[in-house]
């Protein structure tokens, strides 16, 4: 084979399968298993270092090739009765049929892919205004979203600041001093009052380092329930808590 | 309110936004129906389209959004020279299209249809926010379900998936 293609430029076994059935301009419906056999192999072969992971995928298609070979070359029962038609149409019975069936189901992704390219490449060709800054129309909560790490520093922070007066005592287990489904009651509570809360003012000085991780868990478990929303202003700046209106 | 009023206020809003806009959120702004505003946008469409206009409307997702024309992209160029956006490899694309048409999917789903690993396109699909999570299969290990965002659209330029669904189509019977 004189063609020297790197497996690379291929997006996996199915794809080489195509460029190979293409080439050869043969009948998907009527691939002859040998030859593509063939040539696949020979593709393989071309390679000088295979990346395992790479080869993995496209030795086992070898192998689902050579597997349907010989089951070509096996007689099959029916062939008594279907001898005429040479088996040129596709039966149930047919080894190839499964391979033919993920062949033409990717061949039809690929095609999409090409089109989605062509948007893709139209798209880079049209421009979009940045945002105007409108955020001096609302009054101080209309503030970015905060992610869940923010929260999480902030809350480390506290806790550093905290002076820790418990005694640690690693052997002590303390009964849960306060029921994580209390505290979230009681979170929601403060925010259904206050309607706007500064997650700092949920973390007082003089709890303890128990109560500020219940509170903690309070707080996220009430934003993956939706119940409450979080908002940050500024980088590092000091997280609003809102209740999330009922959509 | 008249006609050519609201024309030009969407024109105010969709430049002032930059980015796109719910047609629910127009529609609740002017206090006009959603068809109403929707037969207006089609309207505009056709007056941007003469040749003497740089700026367009287009529908991305249930979004309306105001660029400028692919055409003036020469010139905007020469201009400002703006950096490449990066593209998305083919690999992306394949498994992008098939997220599309197959979502919600999983993980081995779609590498049963691609033949190959997919889980580095994967995480590069769901960090450009493309793709995301939209459950989990109840099936054993509960494996993690993927759909296209509204931003996929965006990124497309897509009205709907349909869409695609319609180009293709067309393709084939070229």
């Amino acid at each position: 084979m004189a063609l020297n293609v790197k497996l690379e430029a291929f997006e996996g076994p199915l794809d080489l399968l195509l460029h190979l059935i293409e080439k050869n301009q043969i009948n998907i419906y009527d691939i002859p298993i040998s030859e593509l056999t063939d040539q696949y192999l020979s593709y393989l072969e071309g390679l000088e270092e295979l990346d395992i992971n790479l080869a993995s995928e496209f030795l086992l298609m070898a192998a689902t090739l050579l597997s349907i070979k010989s089951r070509m070359l096996l007689p099959s029962i029916k062939s008594n009765e279907v001898q005429q038609e040479e088996c040129a149409v596709i039966d149930e019975e047919d080894p190839r049929s499964e391979l033919v069936e993920r062949l033409i189901e990717y061949k039809k992704y690929k095609k999409i892919a090409m089109i989605l390219k062509e948007k893709e490449e139209y798209e880079s060709r049209i421009f979009k205004r940045k945002p105007e800054d409108l955020s001096f129309l609302y009054d101080d909560l209309c503030l970015p979203e905060v992610s869940f790490d923010d929260l999480i520093s902030i809350f480390t922070d506290i806790i550093r600041k905290k002076d820790m007066r418990e005694n640690v005592n690693a052997k002590t287990i303390l009964k849960e001093p306060f029921p994580l489904f209390k505290r979230i009651e009681q979170v929601y509570d403060i925010v259904v009052n206050m309607k706007k809360v500064n997650f700092k003012d949920f973390f007082s000085r003089s709890a303890t380092k128990s109560e500020l991780i219940i509170t903690f868990l309070a707080i996220l478990e009430l934003i993956k329930l939706n119940k409450v929303k979080v908002f940050q202003d500024q980088p590092f700046g000091d997280i609003t808590i809102v209740l999330r209106e009922e959509a | 309110m008249e006609k050519e009023r609201v024309k030009g206020i969407l024109e105010g809003i969709l430049f002032a936004a930059g980015d796109p806009v719910f047609l629910d959120d127009l529609a609740n702004a002017l206090e006009i129906s959603k068809e109403e505003i929707l037969d207006i946008i089609n309207d505009m469409k056709q007056e941007y389209n003469s040749t003497n206009r740089g700026i367009m409307i287009s529908e991305v997702g249930r979004k309306i959004r105001l660029t400028t024309k692919p055409d003036v992209y020469p010139y905007i160029e020469k201009l400002f020279k703006p950096q490449i956006r990066s593209q998305l490899s083919r690999a992306a694309l394949e498994t992008l299209a098939i997220i599309m048409f197959k979502q919600p999917i999983t993980k081995a789903e779609i590498e049963s249809i691609r033949g190959v690993n997919v889980e580095k396109t994967l995480n590069s699909l769901l960090e450009k926010n493309l793709i995301c999570e939209v459950g989990r299969m109840e099936t054993p290990g509960r494996p993690i379900l993927y759909g296209t965002t509204q931003y996929c659209l965006e990124y497309f330029g897509l009205s709907s998936i349909e869409e695609l669904a319609n180009l293709k189509l067309n393709e084939q019977g070229d």
